[in-house]
C-alpha cells in the first residue's frame, strides 16, 4: 500500500519540520554487556529516629536491591535488625518519591490547592533558590530561616554550618515539642540524654517511655532481653499496658499526664517517711549539703565566694571544698554570721512533704500503698553501700534507677519531672555508676563549675539574651528544646512578638512541621504566609505541598552519611558491649540514584557557592572546618570547592585516623574501638570528691532571675504569657504544676495519649507510607490505626468496638477514627497511637488512614512548659460516635 | 537430623522484625505472611496484658497437609522439613483446609503490587518470579539458607533472641534440651501432629 | 514491497524521526522553539491537506491537530506562558505526582503487571534487551528502563542504526537492526503502550498531551500494521524464548 507509506513519509517530514533534534537519551555502547551478578554491600541504617547504630548488609541482584538485613560484624546490632530497618527496600523503591526538581506554578497556597508542579532542571532550581537567598542575604539575612527535621539526619554539610555562614540565626526544627527530654540530664549530668545500664541494673522503673521493646529497637531490646534473663525487675508506669509493661514484673496504670505527682510522692516517701537513702552519696556527691540563703541562692563564703556547708563535728560553716571537713550536715538549719541557713536537703525535704501518696493517688489513681511499696523496693534494690570493681577500678554498685521518656518528660511539667527522676536516682546513688542512670556522652560531662557543682551543659545552658529575639523566641525561653510552634505564631504576627521583620524565605529539610507538631492549622497558615519556601523533599508531603521549589533527595541507600557512636538520640537500655564501644558509622551509596536527585549536602555546598559564601574566612568551608574539627592535612582549603564525599572523607580521617576514611566504609558500616569497662562510666573521670550533682537547682533559679532582669531592662513581658505562672517553672525545687487546662469542664473527661509502635517510630523515612510496615501493622496488630479506649469506659459511654468516633480536644482540634475497646488502657485514657491520618492528597494514601494524634494538640502560651517548651501531650478530650455498628 | 525451632514467649516483644525478615528473604507478595507475630490481649484491667503469638509452618512430623496432598507436591525433605513442589502442585487446596495452624496460603492470581495501581517495583519484579500463580506456599524454615549452613532469617534477626534453631535429634542442641526439659511445648499437641516448632510459654 | 535501498533508508529515517520526536515529548519539556514551529502557519496548512483512509494515519493527524489546537485555543499568552502550561501538564501526567490527574504514568511494568503470564520481571527483560542491543541510557536521564520515553527512544536508536547500515550497504547489519526493532515492538512497546494510550484518551479531557498520546497510538498502530507485513522477519524472533535474540 504505497499510499500509506508515502503518507507516513509525509507525516514524518511534517514532524521533522516541527521537530528536528539530533538525538535522544539512548546511545550505542558496545561495552554495555549483560553481566548478571549478586553482590552485597554494607550500609548504615536510618529508617527511624533511633540513631541505633545499626549497620546493614544490602544484597543487590542485577542492580536491584533484594534484601536489607542486619550486619553480624556490628558489635552493637549483632546481625539483628528491626522491622523498620528491614523495610528500607521500599524506602528506595517508592513511586511516591519526588523524582525531579519541581517548581510551583499556582501562587495560591493551601492543602486544598494543586501546586501546579512543573518539572524544572537542577540548574533552574538552584539558580532560582540562590538568587532569592542572595538578595535576602544582602538585605537582611535574618529574613531567611531554615527548618530541619530528623529525616535530614546523618548530615555532613548542613544547617549548623550553613546557617552561621549565611548569617541568619533562625535555625528551626520541625519537631521537638513532643520530645523535650534533654533538660534534666543536661543540667544534672552534663549530657544531652541519659541511658540505662542494664548490664547491671536490677530494678528499673520506666515512666512514660520504653527501654526498647515498645518500638522493637534492635540493640536495646536485645540488651534488655539479656537483662531479663539475668533477673532484672522491671516496673512500668504507663496508662497503657504496652509491649514492655506486658513483659514487665509490674504494670502500674496511671492517669495520663499525672506522673509528676507520682514521682513527687515517691521522693516524699523516701525522704520524709522512710528516711533511708544513700547518705554518703548525698553528702559527698551532691549539693544537698550546701547552705542556702534567704534568696534561694547558695550561701557563700564572703572571702572566697565559694558555697558553704555545715561541718557538724567542728560546728562551723566551711566552704564545700575545705580540706578540714570532718562531716557534712545533710539536714538542719545553722547559724552563720547572724543568718539562719538551711541545707538544700532540708529545703527539699520540707517542700515535698505535702506530696503524700494519698494526695498523689487523688491525681494519678495509683494507690498510695503501691507508691509506698515502689519507693521501698527501689531503695532496697539499690544495694546502698556496696561496690563493684571493673578493670581494677572500684565503683559504687547501685543497680536501681528511674527512667523517663517522652511520655513523662516531654510535656507540661516535664522539665521538673526529669529533675525529679535525677533526684530519685541521686537518693539511691545511681547516677553514672554501674547499674545506674548514665549520661549519654562520656568524658568531661561531669566537670564542675566554681561552685563545685556539675556545670550545666547542652540544653541547660541558657540561650544568651538579645533583643529582638530570634523568630522562635528562643531568648524568651532560654532552655527550650525546640519552638517551631512559637515560630509560626511569630510569622503570623511578628509585631505582637517584637520581631521587626517578616520572614521572606524558609528552607525545609527532612521535616514535616505540619504533621509532626501541634496545631497543624497554625503551621499551614504560617507556611502559606511565607513568600518563598524551598524544600529538600523525598515525597510530596504536606510541607512540600506548600512549598515553591522542591529539590528531590536520594533515598537512604543512595546517600552518604555519618553518625558517631555514643552520641545521639534514644540510646536507651545499654549493655556492657554498647557502653564500651566508641567509633563511627558512615554510609556510602550502595546503589546508583534512581531519579534526578541530589544529596542535601551537595545542595548546601552548591547554594553557598552560588550565593557567595562558600569561600574565605567565615564561609561555609571555614565553618565546616570548625564543625568537624578538621585538623592538619584534613582541613579544607578555604578557597576550594569540595564534594560531599570529600568532606566526609576528611571528617572521618581527621577524627578516626587516615586509614578510616571513606574507603574503609565501602566494605564496612562501622568503625569502632572498645574502651575499658571503667571508662564507660562518667564517675570514672570524676570520682567522689571531684564534682557534685545538683539536687537543689540553684542554676534554674538563676536562669529565671536573669531572664526577669533582661526582660525588665527592655520593659518587656513574654507576649501571651502569664508571667507569674512562668516564674513558677524557674524554682530551685521541682513542684507540682497542675494541669494547664484547670478550667476545663467535665465534658472533656478523657486524657488523650500517644505512643510509637514497632512499625512507626518517629516519623521519618516515610515509614507511614512504607507498604511492608503497613502490611505488618494491618495483619498482626489490632491496636494500630485505631482509637483505643478502656472497655468499661466505652461501655459507660455506650460505645462499641468498631464504632467510628470523633475525638475533640479541649484545646480545639479533632480527629476521627475507628474505636478499639481494650483492657490494656487506663479508664481515663484515650489512646491514639502512631502518626497517621495525614492530609496531603499527593502522598501515599496509606498515610492518610487512621487518626492523627497531633491534631489534638495545642501550643498556645500558657499551655506549654515555659522551661523546655514541652506541650500538653495529654490534652483533655471528649469522644462521640459518628458512625459504626451501633450508630 | 530434625530441624526444630523453639520460640521463647518470655522473650518475644511482638515487634515483628521476624515477619519482615521472612517477607524479604522469600520475597512474598502482599497478603502472604509465612511468618508473623499476632498481637492479642488477655485478662481484665488492670491485670490485662498484651500477648504475642508467633506463627509459622510447624513442619509437623505427622503433617496433615502432607497426608491429604493428592499429587505428592507436599513432600518430606531433609531434616524433617515439609516442603511444596510447585511443579507438582495442582492447587486443590486440601492442604490449606487440613493445616490446623493456618500456615499455608494460596496464590490465586499473580502477585499484585505493594503500591496499589502503581505497578511492581524493581524489587517485586525480581522477587515475585518465585511465586507463580496457582501455587500453594508456606514457610520453608528458609531451606535455601539451611542448605548454605545458615539459620532461618527470622531466627537471625530477632532482636530479643527469642528464637532458637537446631537439630532436635542432637541431644546436645539447645532445642533438644529445651524440649526434653519440658519447658518448651508444641501447639495443638493433642492433634498428634508432632510439630517441629515449640514454644516456651509466659507465666500467666 | 519496498524497492531500492534509498527507499528503505528513507523509510527507516522517517521512522527514526517520528520515534525521536515521540520520545522527546515524553522525556523533555516542550520549549519555545518547538511551540513556535508547531504553531507556524505552514504546519497548519499541511495538516489541513492531510486526509487519510488509514485509521492510524488519521489518528496521528488528529493527535497533531489536538496538540496544536490545545495551544491555539487553550493557553493565551506568550510562547513562554504556553511552555509553562505544557510543562505543568507534562509534570502532572507523566511524573506520577498525584493520583487524581489521569491514568498512572507510562511505565511498562506498571501496565503489564496484571497480565496473565507467569513472568513479570519486565525490568530485567528490558535491561537484558538493552544489553543485547548494545544500547545504554545516558546517565543524566535517570529514567527507569521501562518508561515510555525510553522505549520510544530505543526504537529511534534502532531505526537510526538500521538507516546507517543501509547507507553503507551493510544489509546484514540493517536486517539485524530491523529484527531487533520488530522484536522490541512486539514483545514490549505494542504489548502495553496502546493500552496506556487508550486509557489516557478515555480518562482525560482534550489537551496537548492527549494529542501526543493520540499521535503515539496512531503511530504504533501503523508500526504494528507494517510489522504484520514483515511477518517473515519477525517470526524468527517471536516464537523463540530462551534464545530469543540469537539470529
Amino acid at each position: 500500500m504505497p499510499t500509506e507509506h508515502s503518507q507516513m513519509t509525509d507525516l514524518a517530514s511534517l514532524i521533522q519540520r516541527i521537530f528536528n533534534r539530533p538525538s535522544g537519551v539512548m546511545t550505542r555502547d558496545a561495552r554495555n554487556t549483560a553481566t548478571p551478578v549478586i553482590e552485597t554491600r554494607v550500609s548504615a541504617c536510618r529508617m527511624c529516629g533511633n540513631k541505633a547504630w545499626c549497620t546493614v548488609i544490602v544484597t543487590i541482584q542485577d542492580g536491584v536491591v533484594v534484601k536489607v538485613e542486619g550486619d553480624p560484624s556490628n558489635p552493637i546490632s549483632q546481625g539483628k535488625l528491626c522491622s523498620r530497618g528491614q523495610a528500607a527496600i521500599f524506602n528506595l523503591y517508592n513511586p511516591y518519591r519526588v523524582k525531579a526538581p519541581m517548581r510551583r506554578t499556582n501562587p495560591r497556597k493551601g492543602l486544598d490547592q494543586d501546586p501546579g508542579w512543573v518539572e524544572i532542571s537542577w540548574e533552574e532550581a538552584l539558580s532560582t533558590v540562590a538568587e532569592k537567598l542572595r538578595k535576602i542575604r544582602m538585605n537582611d539575612p535574618r529574613k531567611f530561616a531554615h527548618m530541619w527535621g530528623f529525616g535530614g539526619d546523618w548530615w555532613i554539610v548542613q544547617h549548623e554550618a550553613f546557617l552561621p555562614a549565611f548569617g541568619t540565626p533562625n535555625l528551626l526544627r520541625s519537631h521537638g515539642v513532643l520530645c523535650p527530654v534533654h533538660y534534666g540530664c543536661s543540667l544534672v549530668q552534663g549530657t544531652m540524654l541519659d541511658k540505662q545500664d542494664v548490664e547491671y541494673c536490677q530494678y528499673l522503673v520506666t515512666i512514660g517511655g520504653s527501654l526498647g521493646p515498645n518500638i522493637g529497637s534492635t540493640h536495646s531490646t536485645r540488651a534488655l532481653s539479656n537483662a531479663r534473663e539475668r533477673g532484672i525487675k522491671l516496673v512500668v508506669v504507663d496508662p497503657r499496658c504496652s509491649h514492655e509493661a506486658s513483659i514487665a514484673h509490674e504494670w502500674i496504670p496511671i492517669r495520663p499526664g499525672t506522673d509528676l505527682a507520682f514521682v513527687l510522692a515517691l521522693l516524699n516517701v523516701i525522704i520524709n517517711e522512710n528516711g533511708i537513702f544513700d547518705e554518703r552519696f548525698m553528702k559527698l556527691r551532691t549539693n544537698a549539703v550546701y547552705l542556702i540563703g534567704e534568696d534561694g541562692y547558695y550561701a557563700k563564703d564572703s572571702a572566697t565566694g565559694k558555697p558553704l556547708i555545715w561541718d557538724p563535728v567542728d560546728g562551723i560553716a566551711k566552704t564545700f571544698d575545705d580540706a578540714t571537713i570532718k562531716d557534712y550536715a545533710l539536714e538542719g538549719r545553722y547559724q552563720v554570721a547572724g543568718r539562719t541557713l538551711p541545707t538544700a536537703f532540708t529545703l527539699v525535704k520540707e517542700a515535698v512533704r505535702q506530696y503524700t501518696p494519698e494526695w498523689a493517688e487523688s491525681i494519678t489513681t495509683v494507690p498510695a500503698a503501691t507508691t509506698r511499696r515502689i519507693a521501698r523496693e527501689f531503695v532496697e534494690a539499690a544495694h546502698i553501700g556496696e561496690t563493684i570493681t571493673l578493670d581494677g577500678v572500684v565503683f559504687p554498685f547501685r543497680p536501681a534507677l528511674v527512667k523517663g521518656e517522652r511520655g513523662s518528660l516531654g510535656k507540661w511539667g516535664g522539665a521538673y519531672e526529669h529533675l525529679l527522676h535525677k533526684m530519685l536516682n541521686m537518693l539511691v546513688g545511681s547516677l553514672d555508676v554501674p547499674g545506674g542512670d548514665l549520661g549519654s556522652e562520656t568524658g568531661p560531662a561531669l566537670k564542675p563549675g566554681p561552685d563545685g557543682v556539675v556545670m550545666p551543659k547542652k540544653e541547660a545552658v541558657p540561650v544568651p539574651f538579645k533583643y529582638p529575639p530570634d523568630i522562635d523566641l528562643a531568648q524568651f525561653y532560654p532552655n527550650r528544646h525546640t519552638l517551631p510552634h512559637m515560630a509560626w505564631k511569630v510569622v503570623l504576627d511578628p509585631a505582637k512578638y517584637n520581631i521587626p521583620y517578616d520572614l521572606e524565605a524558609l528552607m525545609i529539610y527532612g521535616g514535616n512541621p505540619i504533621t509532626n507538631n501541634s496545631n497543624p492549622d497554625e503551621a499551614v497558615a504560617a507556611l502559606c504566609k511565607i513568600p518563598f519556601i524551598v524544600n529538600i523533599a523525598y515525597i510530596y508531603d504536606e510541607a512540600a505541598q506548600l512549598s515553591d521549589i522542591l529539590l528531590p533527595e536520594p533515598a537512604l541507600l543512595e546517600r552518604y552519611g555519618i553518625q558517631e557512636v555514643g552520641t545521639g538520640h534514644f540510646v536507651q537500655a545499654q549493655d556492657a558491649n554498647m557502653l564500651q564501644i566508641t567509633g563511627v558509622l558512615a554510609r556510602v551509596p550502595v546503589v546508583p540514584k534512581q531519579f534526578q536527585t541530589r544529596q542535601a549536602d551537595d545542595i548546601y555546598l552548591e547554594l553557598a557557592e552560588r550565593i557567595g559564601f562558600l569561600y574565605g574566612e567565615g564561609g561555609l568551608n571555614d565553618h565546616l572546618n570548625r564543625f568537624w574539627k578538621l585538623q592538619g592535612p584534613h582541613m579544607l582549603d578555604l578557597d576550594k570547592r569540595y564534594s560531599t564525599a570529600e568532606i566526609l572523607d576528611r571528617a572521618l580521617k581527621s577524627k578516626f585516623g587516615v586509614e578510616n576514611g571513606i574507603d574503609y566504609f565501602h566494605d564496612a558500616g562501622i568503625y569502632y574501638k572498645m574502651r575499658s569497662k571503667a571508662e564507660a562510666y562518667n564517675s570514672f573521670y570524676y570520682p567522689e570528691g571531684t564534682t557534685r550533682y545538683a539536687f537543689y537547682f540553684e542554676h534554674l533559679l538563676r536562669t529565671g532571675d536573669m531572664l526577669r532582669q533582661n526582660l525588665s531592662e527592655h520593659n518587656l513581658t513574654i507576649p501571651g504569657q502569664d508571667m507569674a505562672k512562668v516564674w513558677g517553672f524557674y524554682q530551685p525545687i521541682p513542684r507540682w504544676v497542675g494541669r494547664p487546662d484547670a478550667a476545663a469542664c467535665d465534658e472533656y473527661d478523657l486524657f488523650a495519649m500517644n505512643w510509637s509502635t514497632p512499625q512507626f517510630r518517629m516519623h521519618n523515612s516515610d515509614q507511614t507510607g512504607n507498604p511492608l510496615l503497613n502490611e505488618l501493622a494491618d495483619e498482626t496488630d489490632p491496636y494500630q490505626f485505631v482509637i483505643l479506649m478502656n472497655r468499661e469506659t466505652a461501655a459507660c459511654k455506650g460505645l462499641q468496638d468498631g464504632d467510628e468516633v470523633r475525638v475533640e480536644a479541649y484545646w480545639g482540634g479533632c480527629t476521627e477514627g475507628v474505636l478499639r475497646v481494650t483492657s490494656l488502657l487506663h479508664p481515663d485514657a484515650l489512646g491514639v497511637p502512631g502518626n497517621h491520618g495525614f492530609k496531603s492528597s499527593f502522598r501515599n494514601p496509606a498515610t492518610r488512614k487512621g487518626p492523627h494524634f497531633n491534631s489534638l494538640l495545642n501550643s498556645a502560651e500558657g499551655t506549654f512548659d515555659p522551661l523546655h517548651g514541652g506541650i500538653d501531650r495529654n490534652p483533655r478530650v471528649k469522644v462521640s460516635r459518628v458512625g459504626g455498628k451501633t450508630a | 537430623m530434625r530441624y526444630a525451632m523453639v520460640i521463647d514467649l518470655t522473650k518475644c516483644v511482638g515487634c515483628n522484625a521476624c515477619a519482615v525478615a521472612c517477607k524479604q528473604e522469600n520475597a512474598t507478595p502482599p497478603g502472604v505472611l509465612w511468618s508473623k507475630v499476632l498481637l492479642y490481649e488477655t485478662g481484665n484491667y488492670p491485670e490485662a496484658r498484651l500477648r504475642f503469638l508467633p506463627m509459622l509452618c510447624m513442619h509437623c512430623q505427622v503433617a496433615p497437609c502432607l497426608e491429604v496432598c493428592p499429587t505428592g507436591a507436599t513432600f518430606r525433605a531433609e531434616g524433617g522439613l515439609v516442603l511444596v513442589d510447585d511443579d507438582k502442585c495442582v492447587a486443590c487446596r486440601y492442604c490449606i483446609m487440613a493445616c490446623p495452624y493456618e500456615a499455608r496460603s494460596y496464590n490465586s492470581t499473580r502477585p499484585h503490587a505493594y503500591y496499589t495501581n502503581l505497578g511492581l517495583t524493581e524489587y517485586e519484579q525480581m522477587g515475585y518470579q518465585q511465586h507463580p500463580k496457582g501455587s500453594i506456599e508456606k514457610c520453608t524454615f528458609c531451606v535455601h539458607r539451611l542448605r548454605e549452613g545458615k539459620e532461618p532469617a527470622c531466627v537471625v534477626t530477632c532482636p530479643s533472641q527469642a528464637r532458637i534453631f537446631g537439630d532436635l535429634d542432637d541431644p546436645k542442641s539447645e532445642v533438644a534440651k529445651l524440649v526434653a526439659s519440658g519447658r518448651a511445648h508444641a501447639r495443638l499437641e493433642e492433634q498428634g501432629t508432632k510439630p517441629s516448632v515449640f514454644y516456651i510459654d509466659q507465666e500467666e | 514491497m519496498i524497492g531500492s535501498s534509498a527507499e528503505v533508508r528513507a523509510q527507516s529515517q522517517s521512522r527514526a524521526a517520528v520515534y525521536g520526536f515521540l520520545a522527546w515529548l515524553f522525556l523533555k519539556l516542550p520549549d519555545v522553539d518547538f511551540v513556535a514551529r508547531l504553531l507556524a502557519n505552514d504546519v497548519q496548512d499541511s495538516l489541513q491537506l492531510f486526509s487519510s483512509d488509514s485509521e492510524s494515519a488519521s489518528r496521528m493527524i488528529d493527535g497533531l491537530n489536538g496538540m496544536r489546537l490545545s495551544l491555539v485555543d487553550g493557553v493565551p499568552g506568550t510562547l513562554e506562558d504556553m511552555c509553562l502550561a505544557l510543562a505543568v501538564e507534562h509534570t502532572r501526567f507523566l511524573r506520577g505526582v498525584g493520583r487524581a490527574y489521569g491514568p498512572p504514568p507510562p511505565y511498562e511494568s506498571l501496565y503489564r503487571s496484571s497480565e496473565a503470564g507467569e513472568d513479570n520481571s519486565f525490568l530485567l527483560q528490558l535491561t537484558e534487551f538493552y544489553h543485547h542491543a548494545q544500547a545504554a541510557i545516558l546517565s543524566e536521564s535517570a529514567e527507569r528502563v521501562d518508561y515510555l520515553g525510553i522505549e520510544l527512544d530505543l526504537m529511534r536508536l534502532l531505526c537510526d542504526e538500521e538507516s546507517r547500515a543501509t547507507g553503507r550497504g551493510d544489509t546484514i547489519q540493517a536486517a539485524h537492526f530491523s529484527r531487533l526493532q520488530q522484536h522490541f515492538l512486539h514483545e514490549h512497546l505494542l504489548a502495553w503502550a496502546p493500552r496506556y494510550c487508550e486509557s489516557f484518551i478515555s480518562q482525560t479531557a482534550a489537551g496537548f498531551y492527549r494529542g501526543v498520546v493520540q499521535l503515539v497510538l496512531g503511530f504504533l498502530e501503523a508500526e504494528a500494521a507494517m510489522g504484520d507485513r514483515h511477518s517473515d522477519d519477525s517470526q524468527v524472533l517471536k516464537d523463540s524464548t530462551g534464545q530469543v535474540f540469537e539470529e
